[in-house]
C-alpha cells in the first residue's frame, strides 16, 4: 500500500485499536496540528469497532481525555507535534507518573516562534525526563510497525508507561511509500487486550493522592526500573511481533558497518539513512566509517551504545536538536558512553527543516578525522611553556588520523610521557637509546614497508641526540635515504640532564658546562643536512604556524628521509619567561638569527620567511633569557655572522 | 635532626635543602643535604633531605620519619608528605593562610606558615610563571628553628646568593608560627608503606594510558579570558559603539552596523563627515600601519543603508520634555528621549532644524539633503519641532513650566570680536554671519582678495567658502603654528590644495581703509612658554606688515551667552539652579561643554536627556557607558599577527573643479573593506591563536569562545602573550 507516514500510522493505530475490543475498548483525543493533521483525519475515518475519538478544543485535553480513557483500562492514542507537544507537556506528565500505557505519535516538528513547520527533534526532546518510552523511526514502515510495537511494549504488566512514536516532519510524514500492514487477526494475536492493573473500577480509591517524600522517591525509583525493564523485554516483544506479523522490528540502536569501524556516526531518525549512504562513499575512499541509528532514546539503552562504539577511536553525534546553553542532547548524552580517550565530536545540524545531505555528513567526516588524538597528551610532563610541547602540538595537527609511529631517544621527549606504564603519546613510540634513534626509526620503517603498511615513522630528538651523539646514525640513515621523518627540536642545549652545552648551543650562550658563556659558534646541522641531497630538509618557526603545519604536512607525505628543525625554546635552560616562548622564536625570525627556509634534494633553499634582519629584535632576543646574561655578547658581532649566514644560504 | 622539604621542580627544593645545609655549616654543624631526582619537570612534586648533626653523619637512606617537614606549595600537604612526621616536630608551609589554620589541619605538629610565593614574586625571584621560592623560604625556616639570621647572610654569601637575602629577610620577619601542639596520642609514625602496585609485564604492556597526572597543580597563575573596552569606543565624544559598528560592518554588513549606530546618534551620515574623528586617534592600529578610517566608515554604513523607521515603545510613563535649540546637541537629545519612549519637543529660532548644520557647517563638507533625511528620520521616531519660534527668557521659564524638563542647548552664539582700529569698517565682519548668508542662498558674492582671522574649523570653513563665493584669493592668517591650530588637518590640507595661503604667527593689529577696509596690518608674532592649556603662548612682536585685502573674514572663536536665561536662574554643572533649588532645566551642548565639535555636541545631548530622566524620577533609561573606562593598551596586542595594509583613502574632488561649485568635496571610500582593518582590540575573533600555541593542547573551543582545562593547564602563559587582541590575561590564583 502507497500511502505517507501520517496515513500508515492511522491505519496501525486503527488496527491496534480494534484490537482492543474484546478489552475495555478503544479511544483518545485528537487535535489537529501541522504536520500531523492528517493522521488524525485517517483515524476518524476508520471503523473501529467499541472506539470512539473526541474532538478535543486543544492538546492538553486531547491528554487529559487519554488519561482517563486509560484511567479506565481503554487503549488510547493521540497525535501531535511541535507547540502541541509543548501545550502537552502537564498532561503527558501526569500521565507517565501515573504509569498510563497511552501511545502518542509525535511528528518532530520546530518549535516556534518563529513559526517553522518542518522538521527538527526538539519537541520531542523537551519531554526527555518525562517519564515516556521514546521510540524514533526512519521510514513509513518503520512509522506503522512501531506503533503496534509500542502499544504492546506500553502495556507489558511489567512496563506499563506511556511511549511516544516519533517521526520526521514532512520527510516520513508527507511523504509516501509502499507499506505493508498486517491483517487485523495476526494484531489482535501480537497485541492482546489491555488489561491495567490499576484501572478505576469499583471499589474506592484516590488516584494521584499526595505523596510523602519518601513515597515519591520510591515511586521514581519503581518508574526507572519500569524504564530499565522495557530494554530487557523489547528483545521478547521483537520476536513475538515476528512471529505474529512476520515482520521483526529493528533493535533498540542500528548498526551499519560498525564491525571495523574507526569513526562511529550517531544519529536519530531519518538523519540514520543519509548517514548511512555518506557511510559508503567514505568507505570507497578507504575511511573505515560507521553509522549507528539510535532507535530506541527512552529507556537509553546505554550498554548497547558502549558496546556498539568499543572499538572506535573516534565517535561524531549528529544532534538535529540543541539544548540552549550546553549543545546537542545527543551529544551531551552519548559523550559519556564513547571508548576512554576517543575523540568525540558533537554535530548540530538540521535544524528547522534544513535538509540534511550526504555532502554535509561527509564533511563532517573529514571534520571529526581531522581531530585526531593529540600526539601529546595532557597530563604529560615537559616545563610549562616547553617549545618542544607547542612543536608537538604543531606536528600533531599535521598528523591528524595518518598513521604514525615513532621511535625517541632517551631526552626531554623520551621522559615527557610520563612513566610506566603510561603514555603521555597518542602515538606508538619505541624509546631508543641516545645515538640510535635514526636506526631504529630505520627498523620500524622497513617493518612497516614489509607489511605494506601505510604507517610514518616519525624521529624526534633534540639536538644532543641529533647534533652530537647521534650524528652517525642520523648521517647514515639519510645517506641510505631511510622513509623517515627526522624532526629535531633544538633547545642548544642538554635539557634533560640539566642543561650543559651541546654543539647546537648558540656563542656566548651560558650553560652549566660553559658558565661564562660558550665559546664558539653553533654547528650548522642544516646544511650538513642538505648535504646529503635528502628529498626534504626545512626549518620550522614555532611563531609561523601556517608555514610550519605547511611544511611538516609536505615532510609527512614525502618518501625518503626527511629533516625537519625547529628552534624550541626552553625557558628552564634559556632561563627566560615560560610565556615569552613564541616571540622569543618571532624575534630570533626577524633578526635573522633563525632562518626559516625549506631545500628540496638539497638545493637551492627556498626561503619561507623573509627576516628583517632587525638589530631591535635581536637586541630583544638577547635581552628576554638569561642565558646570555652571565656574559654580554656582542650583538655587532652577531649581525656580522647572522649577515654572513644569509649571504651563504642565498648564495646557496 | 632530620627534614624533608616538599616541593614543585622550578621551586628550588633541592637548592633549599642545600642552603639550609651551608646555613648549620656556619653554625658548626655536620650536614648531609640531597635530593630526590625523577623524570618530572618544572612544577611537578619534588622531595629534598636534610639531615643535621653534631657528629659525622653516616646515614645514606632517604629521609622516611623526618623531625620537621618544609612544604614548598600548600596542594602538596597531603597524607605523603605528612607521612613519618614526629609528633610535635615543627610543619612550616609556603601558604597565604594563617598557622592557626593549619594547626587546625594537622594539629600533631607545630605549624608556622609564610607567604613566600608572594614575597619572592615580589622580589622577583624566578619567572612569572614558575617563583623560586627557597631562598625566601629558608628566611623563615631560620626562624622557625631558632638559627641566627647571621648565619644565613653568611651562608647565601657563600653560595652567591645574596640578591635573595632581601626576601629572606621579609620571610624571616612575617613567618606566622602557631602554638606548641597539645600533647596528642597520635598513631601517625608506625604506618606502614603503601602495598606496591602489580607491574604488568612488558609482554602485556600493548596500550599506555594518559597518565591522568594533574599538571594543572602545578600553576601558580592561571590564564583567563576578558574583553576591555576598545580605544575607539572609549574616545568616541558621542558615545558609539565604535568597535561595535565597525565589527558589525566587517563582518554581518551594513545593516547591522547601522543598527548598532542607530542606539545611540541620530547624525551618523552628519558625523561621518564632520567628526574630527577622536576615535581614529586612539585607534591602536596607528601603532601598526595607520589607524583604521572610522569616520569614513561611519559615512559609508549611513549612506548604504535606507532609512529604516524605527518602532518605538512608549515609556510606561512617558514624559514630555522641551529642548530649546535644534541643533546637534538637542537633536541628539530628542533622539535619545524618543527612543526610550518620551515626547521630544525641539523649539527653533531658525525655519529648519539642524543648528549649526545647517547654518554654519558649508555644502561642500555636508550637502543639505543628507542632513534632511537624518533629520527626517528623526522626526519619524514622534519627535516635534516647532520651527520659526522665538524663545526668549519669558518664554523659556513657560516652557520649563509647561513641561516635565527642558534641555537647553543653544550652542555658542557670543562671537568674539576684535577690539582694535578699523574694525568698524564696513568689509570687516564675521565669518559665521557670512556662513549663515551663504548657507542660506542669500547675497554672499565676495571678490577679490578675502582675509580669514583665525585657525579653527570656522575659519576654514570660510576661507573656502569665500572661494566658492568669487573671492579671487584668500589668506588665512593665525597666531600661532600650524601644529596649534585647531582645525581638522584634513580641512587644512584641502584647503590648502584650493589654493588658500596661510599666514602663520600673525596678529592683526589694525585694519586700515577709509570707508571699506582696504589693507590690514599684521604683526609676527613669536612662540613663547606653552600656557595652561599646553599651547605655545603667542608674543607679539615689533614686526609688521600691511596686506592688501578687500573683505575679513573674523573667525576667532564662540562663546556661550546666558542671556536667555532668567533673573536668578544659575547654571551649575550642567543643571539650572532657581534660589538654591536644583530646577527642571538642563544645558546640552556647546553651552555646558565648550567643546565645540558636533560630535561632542551629540554626546552631552544624549548625557543631558539622561540627567534630565533622572531627575525626573526615570534613572537608568538610557544605558549610557561610562567615560575613563580603561581601554586596550596597544602593548597588550601583537601586532605581528596582521599584515600590514594600509587605510583606505577617501575619494576627492579635484580641487580646481570643485572650487567652483557647492558640490560635496568629499565623495567617501569605495567599499567597506576598510572595515577588515579593524584589529577587534578586546573583542574575541575566535582567531584561535590560544589554541594553536598551547603547549599542553589544553584549549578547547566551546559554543562561545574557548575553554581552558583547568585540569591540565600548566600557567605558562604563552595564550595571554600570543592573544592578538588583548582578550587574555593573567591571573594569580
Amino acid at each position: 500500500m502507497l500511502v505517507t507516514a501520517n496515513h500508515g500510522a492511522a491505519l496501525a493505530v486503527a488496527l491496534a485499536g480494534r484490537a482492543n475490543r474484546t478489552g475495555r475498548g478503544f479511544g483518545g483525543g485528537v487535535y489537529p496540528i501541522t504536520p500531523q493533521s492528517e493522521s488524525i483525519e485517517v483515524l476518524c475515518a476508520q471503523q473501529i469497532e467499541k472506539g470512539h475519538l473526541v474532538h478535543v478544543e486543544s492538546e492538553h485535553s486531547a491528554m487529559g481525555v487519554c488519561i482517563g480513557l486509560a484511567s479506565a483500562g481503554a487503549r488510547s492514542f493521540t497525535a501531535t507535534s511541535s507547540n502541541g507537544l509543548a501545550y502537552m507537556v502537564e498532561n503527558c506528565i501526569a500521565a507517565a507518573y501515573s504509569r498510563l500505557p497511552i501511545v502518542m505519535m509525535v511528528v518532530n516538528r520546530t518549535i516556534g516562534p518563529p513559526w517553522n513547520i518542518w522538521a527538527d527533534h526538539g519537541d520531542s526532546l523537551l519531554l526527555r525526563d518525562a517519564g515516556w518510552i521514546q521510540l524514533y523511526c526512519e521510514d513509513n514502515q518503520e512509522v506503522a510497525d512501531t506503533l503496534l510495537l509500542a502499544f504492546r511494549l506500553a502495556e507489558d504488566p511489567r512496563v506499563l508507561l506511556p511511549a511516544m512514536v516519533c517521526q520526521d516532519a514532512f520527510v516520513l510524514s508527507h511523504t509516501v511509500m509502499e507499506i505493508e500492514l498486517p491483517e487485523q487477526a495476526q494484531v489482535d494475536a501480537f497485541l492482546p487486550p489491555l488489561d491495567l492493573p490499576h484501572r478505576i473500577a469499583d471499589r474506592p480509591r484516590t488516584v494521584g493522592g499526595l505523596d510523602a517524600p519518601h513515597e515519591t522517591e520510591v515511586h521514581r525509583k519503581q518508574h526507572a526500573e519500569a524504564m530499565a525493564r522495557v530494554l530487557e523485554i523489547y528483545p521478547e516483544i521483537q520476536d513475538r511481533m515476528a512471529e505474529t506479523i512476520g515482520r521483526r522490528p529493528a533493535d533498540p540502536i542500528v548498526p551499519y558497518s560498525m564491525d571495523d569501524a574507526e569513526i562511529a556516526l550517531v544519529s536519530i531518525g531519518t538523519t540514520a539513512a543519509t548517514v548511512r549512504q555518506a557511510v559508503d562513499r567514505a568507505r570507497e575512499r578507504g575511511v573505515r566509517a560507521g553509522a549507528l541509528r539510535l532507535r530506541m532514546f527512552r529507556p537509553l539503552p546505554e550498554e548497547a551504545i558502549r558496546a556498539a562504539l568499543a572499538g572506535c577511536a573516534r565517535v561524531a553525534l549528529l544532534d538535529r536538536d540543541i539544548s540552549l546553553g550546553f549543545g546537542g542532547v545527543l551529544w551531551g548524552e552519548l559523550r559519556a558512553l564513547a571508548p576512554h580517550r576517543s575523540v568525540v565530536q558533537g554535530y548540530i545540524l538540521g535544524l528547522g527543516g534544513g535538509d540534511i545531505r550526504p555532502e554535509h555528513i561527509e564533511s563532517l567526516i573529514d571534520d571529526i578525522r581531522s581531530r585526531a588524538e593529540p600526539l601529546l597528551r595532557a597530563g604529560n610532563t615537559n616545563c610549562g611553556g616547553c617549545g618542544m610541547s607547542v612543536a608537538l602540538q604543531f606536528l600533531s595537527r599535521a598528523i591528524a588520523d595518518t598513521p604514525v609511529q615513532m621511535a625517541i631517544p632517551a631526552c626531554c621527549a623520551f621522559v615527557a610521557p610520563g612513566p610506566f606504564p603510561f603514555s603521555g603519546y597518542g602515538a606508538p613510540v619505541v624509546g631508543s637509546t641516545f645515538a640510535a634513534t635514526a636506526a631504529v626509526g630505520t627498523g620500524l620503517a622497513h617493518a612497516a614497508r614489509l607489511n605494506r603498511e601505510k604507517t610514518r615513522v616519525i624521529c624526534i630528538a633534540g639536538d644532543g641526540g641529533t647534533y652530537d651523539i647521534g650524528m652517525a646514525t642520523v648521517s647514515a640513515a639519510a645517506e641510505r635515504n631511510e622513509d623517515l621523518l627526522y624532526f629535531c627540536y633544538d633547545n642548544e642545549i642538554y635539557g634533560n640532564t640539566g642543561g650543559q652545552r651541546s654543539s647546537a648551543t648558540p656563542f656566548g650562550a651560558a650553560t652549566t658546562t660553559t658558565p661564562h658563556g660558550k665559546d664558539v659558534a653553533k654547528k650548522d646541522m642544516m646544511a650538513i643536512m642538505m648535504a646529503h641531497r635528502i628529498p626534504y630538509a626545512a626549518t620550522v618557526s614555532l611563531a609561523h604556524p601556517d608555514d610550519a603545519h605547511r611544511k611538516l604536512r609536505q615532510a609527512l607525505a614525502m618518501q625518503g628521509f626527511r629533516f625537519v628543525h625547529l628552534l624550541a625554546p626552553c625557558p628552564t635552560g634559556w632561563r627566560s619567561e615560560p610565556a615569552d616562548g613564541i616571540e622569543l622564536i618571532r624575534l630570533a625570525v626577524r633578526s635573522g638569527l633563525y632562518p626559516v627556509y625549506e631545500s628540496f634534494a638539497g638545493d637551492r633553499p627556498r626561503i619561507n620567511v623573509e627576516p628583517e634582519l632587525s638589530a631591535e629584535a635581536l637586541q630583544r632576543y638577547f635581552a628576554l633569557q638569561g642565558r646570555f646574561r652571565k656574559a654580554p655578547v656582542p650583538l655587532e658581532g652577531v649581525r656580522r655572522q647572522i649577515q654572513a649566514s644569509w649571504r651563504r644560504l642565498r648564495g646557496g | 635532626m632530620e627534614v624533608r622539604l616538599h616541593g614543585r621542580g622550578g621551586q628550588g627544593a633541592v637548592t633549599g635543602a642545600k642552603v639550609l645545609a651551608s646555613i648549620y655549616t656556619h653554625l658548626g654543624k655536620s650536614v648531609q643535604a640531597f635530593g630526590d631526582y625523577a623524570g618530572e619537570r618544572s612544577g611537578a612534586p619534588v622531595r629534598a633531605y636534610l639531615r643535621v648533626a653534631d657528629a659525622p653523619i653516616e646515614n645514606r637512606n632517604k629521609v622516611y620519619a623526618p623531625d620537621h617537614l618544609l612544604v614548598f606549595d600548600p596542594s602538596l600537604l597531603g597524607d605523603a608528605a605528612l607521612e613519618g612526621l614526629a609528633p610535635g616536630g615543627s610543619l612550616l608551609v609556603n601558604t597565604p593562610t594563617s598557622a592557626a589554620e593549619l594547626a587546625a589541619r594537622c594539629p600533631a605538629f607545630r605549624p608556622a606558615t609564610v607567604d613566600a610565593t608572594a614575597i619572592a614574586r615580589r622580589h622577583r625571584i624566578g619567572t612569572r610563571s614558575v617563583v623560586i621560592v627557597n631562598t625566601t623560604l629558608a628566611g623563615a625556616f631560620a626562624r622557625v628553628h631558632d638559627l641566627p639570621f647571621d648565619a644565613l647572610q653568611r651562608a647565601f654569601e657563600a653560595l652567591g646568593l645574596l640578591s635573595n637575602l632581601d626576601a629572606a629577610r621579609e620571610a624571616f620577619e612575617a613567618v606566622w608560627m602557631g602554638d606548641r601542639p597539645r600533647r596528642i596520642a597520635v598513631s601517625h609514625a608506625a604506618s606502614s608503606p603503601a602495598p606496591r602496585k602489580t607491574v604488568l609485564p612488558l609482554t602485556e604492556h600493548v596500550v599506555g594510558p594518559p597518565t591522568g597526572l594533574r599538571t594543572g597543580l602545578w600553576r601558580s597563575q592561571t590564564p583567563r579570558y576578558r574583553s576591555p573596552a576598545a580605544p575607539c569606543t572609549g574616545a568616541c565624544p558621542a558615545g558609539n559603539d565604535v568597535i561595535g559598528f565597525v565589527r558589525a560592518l566587517a563582518t554581518e554588513g551594513e545593516a547591522a552596523a547601522a543598527e548598532i549606530l542607530a542606539r545611540t546618534t541620530a547624525l551618523p551620515a552628519v558625523c561621518g563627515r564632520v567628526c574630527p574623528a577622536p576615535c581614529a586617534t586612539a585607534c591602536n592600529r596607528i601603532h601598526h600601519d595607520g589607524a583604521v578610517q572610522i569616520r569614513a566608515l561611519e559615512r559609508w554604513i549611513a549612506d548604504h543603508t535606507p532609512a529604516a523607521p524605527e518602532a518605538i515603545e512608549p515609556a510606561p510613563d512617558p514624559r514630555r520634555i522641551a529642548i530649546v535649540g535644534g541643533g546637534p546637541a538637542g537633536l541628539a537629545a530628542a533622539h535619545a528621549l524618543a527612543r526610550a519612549g518620551h515626547r521630544a519637543i525641539i523649539f527653533e529660532l531658525e525655519p529648519g532644524l539642524g543648528g549649526v548644520l545647517r547654518t554654519g557647517i558649508p555644502e561642500y563638507r555636508l550637502p543639505r539633503a543628507v542632513l534632511e533625511r537624518e533629520i527626517e528620520t528623526l522626526l519619524g521616531l514622534g519627535v516635534e519641532a516647532r520651527c520659526g519660534e522665538a524663545v526668549d527668557a519669558v518664554r523659556l521659564a513657560e516652557l520649563a513650566g509647561e513641561h516635565d524638563a527642558l534641555i537647553l542647548a543653544t550652542g555658542l552664539q557670543r562671537l568674539r570680536g576684535l577690539d582694535c582700529p578699523g574694525s568698524d569698517l564696513e568689509g570687516v565682519e564675521q565669518g559665521i554671519r557670512f556662513l549663515h548668508r551663504q548657507n542660506r542662498g542669500a547675497g554672499a558674492a565676495l571678490e577679490g582678495h578675502v582675509v580669514v582671522l583665525g585657525g579653527g574649523n570656522t575659519a576654514f570653513d570660510c576661507a573656502r567658502s569665500a572661494l566658492r563665493a568669487g573671492a579671487e584669493r584668500v589668506t588665512i592668517a593665525y597666531r600661532r603654528t600650524r601644529a596649534e591650530m585647531p582645525a581638522i588637518a584634513a580641512e587644512i590640507d584641502e584647503a590648502v590644495e584650493e589654493g588658500v595661503v596661510l599666514l602663520f604667527q600673525r596678529q592683526p593689529l589694525a585694519f586700515r581703509g577709509r570707508e571699506r577696509v582696504a589693507a590690514i596690518e599684521l604683526a609676527e608674532v613669536e612662540m613663547g612658554e606653552p600656557d595652561e592649556s599646553g599651547r605655545r603662548r603667542p608674543v607679539v612682536t615689533e614686526r609688521s606688515e600691511e596686506l592688501a585685502c578687500d573683505t575679513v573674514l573674523l573667525a576667532l572663536g564662540q562663546s556661550a551667552d546666558l542671556v536667555l536665561l532668567p533673573e536668578g536662574w544659575t547654571p551649575v554643572e550642567g543643571r539650572v539652579v532657581v534660589q538654591g533649588e536644583p530646577g527642571s532645566v538642563f544645558l546640552a551642548g556647546d553651552l555646558a561643554t565648550y567643546e565645540g565639535t558636533v560630535t561632542h555636541a551629540i554626546g552631552d545631548g544624549r548625557r543631558a536627556a539622561a540627567r534630565a530622566l533622572a531627575a525626573i524620577g526615570v534613572p537608568d533609561a538610557l544605558s549610557i557607558p561610562l567615560p575613563d573606562a580603561p581601554t586596550v593598551p596597544p602593548e597588550t596586542l601583537r601586532f605581528d599577527h596582521f599584515p600590514p595594509a594600509a587605510p583606505a583613502a577617501e575619494q576627492h574632488l579635484d580641487p580646481r573643479a570643485r572650487i567652483r561649485h557647492l558640490d560635496e568635496v568629499n565623495a567617501g571610500l569605495e567599499g567597506p573593506d576598510e572595515a577588515q582593518r579593524c584589529l577587534s582590540c578586546g573583542r574575541c575573533t575566535l582567531c584561535d591563536t590560544c589554541l594553536v600555541f598551547c603547549p599542553d593542547g589544553v584549549i578547547q573551543r566551546n559554543e562561545t569562545g574557548y575553554t581552558i582545562d583547568g585540569d591540565y593547564c600548566k600557567g605558562c602563559g604563552i595564550c595571554v602573550v600570543e592573544c592578538p587582541r588583548g582578550c587574555m590575561e593573567m591571573t594569580l590564583q
